[in-house]
């Protein structure tokens, strides 16, 4: 008997585990978690008010730095409030909760959109100009809503194809 | 399969007899993933009663591997939702190694 024989193989009959190693169980069982991993991907389709509410959202927090001091809390308040509300929106359409795995399976388009708020903060604290301000927050809108929507085809092509996240 | 940040080469293969049910494995794959998951969410990937359902999650939350939660103040009938613990993401990527590593050798043999 090889040390793999000897592995206990716990599977269900009628809610009771039996013992019985079987090698070919570890390529059924991969095959599960595999289906179930496409099945996840179709439950993940993220509606277009998502995207678009969070680009409102950053746009806001973004352009918040060029406000005046007392205007600046209150449009932070509601830009996370508008965060908030999104997330338990998102939650309870698709029954699952928000994870930070999402992240890694789109890093690169997930990467990009940080990157692109980070600058964006940096012009408006840099450049006070009205005009500026504005056109930075639109850009933040449009790559909000463009790059959020590229990660969520990625996340959702990794899953469906088993493609392991880096 | 979808393996989280960090994980993969690190991972201990090592068979764990509480995930390797059917469908427990399936539960933890569909929250290694998405970390949490509302119960009719989780019943409804497996597409088993509820009965059953909850009887899969008992062991694994037992086990220490998932967090049941029904949050409270949101108006409505409280939901519960399925959290995977840091430990029970461990365990599932050790067993996940060692399928992966049994069937390797599944491989082999044949080819």
């Amino acid at each position: 008997m090889t040390e793999r024989d000897c592995y206990l193989s716990v599977m269900e009959n009628n809610g009771e585990p039996t013992l019985h190693p079987s090698p070919e169980e570890a390529r059924a069982s991969l095959e599960d978690v595999r289906r179930m991993e496409a099945d996840l991907a179709d439950r993940m389709v993220t509606p277009w008010w998502y995207s678009t509410g969070l680009g409102l959202v950053e746009a806001l927090m973004v352009s918040s730095m060029a406000f005046p001091d007392s205007a600046r809390a209150p449009a932070l308040v509601i830009g996370l409030a508008g965060l908030g509300l999104l997330v338990r929106s998102y939650q309870r359409l698709t029954g699952l909760g928000m994870s930070n795995q999402y992240f890694a399976l789109a890093r690169g388009w997930s990467v990009a959109l940080v990157l692109v708020i980070l600058v964006a903060f940096g012009v408006v604290l840099l450049v006070d100009q009205p005009l500026v301000t504005a056109a930075t927050a639109v850009v933040v809108f449009v790559a909000t809503v463009v790059l959020g929507r590229r990660a969520d085809t990625a996340m959702r092509y990794r899953l469906r194809h088993g493609v392991r996240a880096r | 399969m979808v393996c989280g940040p960090g994980d993969g080469m690190t991972t201990r293969p090592e068979f764990d007899e509480v995930i390797h049910a059917p469908n427990r494995l399936k539960i933890c794959a569909l929250l290694a993933t998405a970390t949490t998951a509302e119960f009719g969410t989780v019943r409804d990937a497996l597409g088993v009663a509820d009965s059953v359902t909850s009887k899969q999650l008992k062991v694994l939350a037992e086990a220490g591997y998932v967090k049941l939660s029904k949050p409270t103040g949101t108006g409505g009938r409280a939901k519960t939702w399925v959290t995977l613990t840091p430990a029970g993401r461990r365990a599932f990527q050790g067993h996940l190694a060692m399928l992966q590593q049994m069937a390797a050798d599944i491989s082999q043999s044949v080819g």
